[in-house]
C-alpha cells in the first residue's frame, strides 16, 4: 500500500514550486519580473533555459549575441548544481509527484536508467541542425505548465499545451508505475541539465559506516539511482528532492558539498 | 565500455538505439514538413523575418501576459508545426493598440521579450498587415449609415470616406485591426491578413 503521507521536502517543494508559478504568472500585477520557465526577463537581466537556448544557436546556424551571456549563466549554474531545477522550480515534476503517491507501486523495477533518453535529445538536436525544426513548446515541460496558466487567466482558453501536459502525465504512467518515468526516461531539458552536471554540488552521499542496507533510499528515489554504491556519474540525474534523507532510518544519508 | 554506473552497452542495444533516434529523426522531418503552411500569420508589432521567429520564440508567453488590449494569442497547428504556440494577432479579441490607445508609444510585448523575436522599433516603421474590406457584407455598401470604421481608425489617411462609403488605402493602413473590432457587421466584412507587413531583418 503506497504511504499517502507526503515528505516534509514534498510539502516543501510544492510550495516552493507553486509559489514561483504564481510568481511568475501574475507579472502584469506586481511587473518586476516577467517569465516563465522557458526565459525570463528582468530589464536588461535574462535567463533562458538551456535547451531552447542550443536549439536557438543549432537552428539559426548562428550564435545569437543578444542571449549568449543569459544562456552562459544557465548552463554554468546547471553545471554546478545539477538537475535541482527538476524539483524544485519544474511544475510538471510535482504534478507527476503528487500523482504518483496515489498510483505507483512501492516497488523497483529492473534496471537504473535507459539511454532512450539520450537517444531522444541527440534526435531533436540533430533535427534541430538538419531541418531547422524546433518545438520548444514541446521540449520544455515548465513552459508548458506556464503557458497552460497564463493562456487560462489571460484568456479563458487551453491550446496545444494541455495535449502535451496529457501527454506527459500519460506516458509517465505508461511506461512504469514508479517514481518519476517521465523525468527519467525522456524529458530532454532534464537530460541536457543532468549531462552537463559535472561539478553537481550537494549531493547525497551513504556514509557505509553507518548504512544498515535497507536500501529504502534507493526505493523512495524517484530517479532510481543507486544511491548506496553510486559514483560521482551515477548521481548527475539526481533532482536534489532530498526524499532519502528523510526516509534513512540511521541518518547515513548526508548532503555533501562536492 | 562503462557510462552509466550499473550499466553495459552491448552492440545490439546499440544498434537499437540508432534505430530509434532515426526513427525520431524521421518523424520530426515528417511534422517540419507535412504541417507546414503557405499563409504567414499577422504577427506583433516589432517581429523578425517569419524564417526566425519560429526559432527566435522560445514560446514563453510573456508577450500574451502584457498585451493590455488582449490582441495576442497562441496559435495552434493552423500555420504549421514550426509556428505552434506562437504569438499571433487576432483583432477579434482585440485591436493592436501600438498607434494609439492603451499600449501608444510602449509596445510592451517587444520590450519584454526575452529572445529578441520581437524587437523594439519606432512607431512610424510598423507594418503589421493590410485590412481588406469585402463590400458584400458591408452595411455602408448595403445602403446603410454606418462609418465606425473610419471613426475608429488611429491612423490619418488609412480610411477615407468618399460618398459615405469608407475607401481603404492600403499603403496608409498599419493593419491595427481596431477597424476590424470596432465594425458591427456580422458576417465582418474585413479581413486582416498580413500581406505588406514589414519585418525586421534578423542580424547577429
Amino acid at each position: 500500500m503506497v504511504c499517502l503521507k507526503p515528505s516534509r521536502f514534498l510539502v516543501l517543494r510544492i510550495i516552493t514550486v507553486t509559489s514561483i508559478s504564481l510568481f511568475f504568472v501574475s507579472a502584469p500585477l506586481h511587473k518586476i519580473l516577467y517569465g516563465t520557465g522557458s526565459a525570463l526577463n528582468l530589464g536588461t537581466f535574462k535567463l533562458i533555459s538551456p535547451l531552447d537556448w542550443l536549439l536557438l544557436n543549432l537552428g539559426s546556424g548562428k550564435i545569437v549575441l543578444d542571449l549568449l551571456l543569459p544562456g552562459l549563466i544557465v548552463i554554468f549554474i546547471v553545471i554546478m548544481f545539477g538537475r535541482f531545477f527538476c524539483s524544485w522550480v519544474c511544475p510538471a515534476g510535482i504534478i507527476l509527484d503528487y500523482m504518483n503517491r496515489f498510483t505507483e507501486s512501492r516497488r523497483r523495477i529492473s534496471g537504473t536508467q535507459s539511454l532512450e533518453k539520450h537517444v531522444i535529445l541527440s534526435a531533436i538536436l540533430l533535427a534541430g541542425i538538419l531541418f531547422r525544426f524546433t518545438a520548444p513548446y514541446f521540449y520544455s515541460p515548465p513552459g508548458i505548465v506556464h503557458r497552460i496558466l497564463i493562456q487560462y487567466l489571460t484568456r479563458g482558453i487551453v491550446g496545444v499545451d494541455l495535449a502535451a501536459l496529457s501527454l506527459i502525465i500519460i506516458s509517465n504512467g505508461l511506461v512504469g508505475r514508479y517514481g518519476r518515468t517521465w523525468c527519467r526516461n525522456i524529458c530532454p531539458l532534464g537530460t541536457l541539465t543532468g549531462s552537463l552536471s559535472i561539478v553537481n554540488l550537494f549531493r547525497p552521499k551513504v556514509e557505509i559506516d553507518r548504512c544498515i542496507e535497507c536500501f529504502r533510499c534507493e526505493d523512495v528515489c524517484p530517479m532510481q539511482i543507486h544511491l548506496v554504491k553510486s559514483d560521482r556519474w551515477g548521481m548527475m540525474s539526481c533532482t536534489k528532492c532530498f526524499e532519502c534523507l528523510e526516509i534513512c532510518p540511521v541518518k547515513a544519508v548526508r548532503l555533501v558539498l562536492n | 565500455m562503462k557510462i552509466f554506473s550499473g550499466e553495459k552497452i552491448v552492440r545490439r542495444s546499440f544498434i537499437k538505439h540508432l534505430v530509434e533516434g532515426a526513427i525520431i529523426i524521421g518523424c520530426l522531418n515528417f511534422a517540419s514538413t507535412a504541417a507546414s503552411s503557405s499563409n504567414e500569420p499577422v504577427r506583433p508589432p516589432g517581429s523578425v523575418e517569419e524564417k526566425y521567429f519560429n526559432l527566435l520564440c522560445v514560446r514563453c508567453g510573456i508577450c500574451l501576459q502584457v498585451c493590455p488590449t488582449g490582441a495576442i494569442s497562441l496559435s495552434g497547428f493552423e500555420y504549421g508545426a514550426r509556428a505552434a504556440n506562437t504569438p499571433v494577432i487576432n483583432p477579434l479579441c482585440g485591436p493592436c493598440e501600438f498607434y494609439r490607445g492603451r499600449c501608444e508609444g510602449e509596445m510592451r510585448c517587444s520590450r519584454r521579450c526575452p529572445t529578441g523575436a520581437l524587437r523594439q522599433i519606432g512607431r512610424d516603421e510598423v507594418k503589421l498587415g493590410t485590412v481588406h474590406l469585402n463590400k458584400e457584407y458591408c452595411l455602408a455598401h448595403r445602403g446603410f449609415e454606418c462609418m465606425v470604421c473610419a471613426e475608429m481608425c488611429p491612423v490619418p489617411g488609412a480610411i477615407t470616406v468618399q460618398e459615405r462609403k469608407p475607401v481603404f488605402n492600403k499603403d496608409e493602413c498599419v493593419g491595427c485591426g481596431t477597424c476590424l473590432y470596432a465594425c458591427p457587421a456580422e458576417p465582418k466584412p474585413l479581413q486582416l491578413t498580413s500581406e505588406g507587413a514589414r519585418r525586421i531583418k534578423w542580424f547577429v
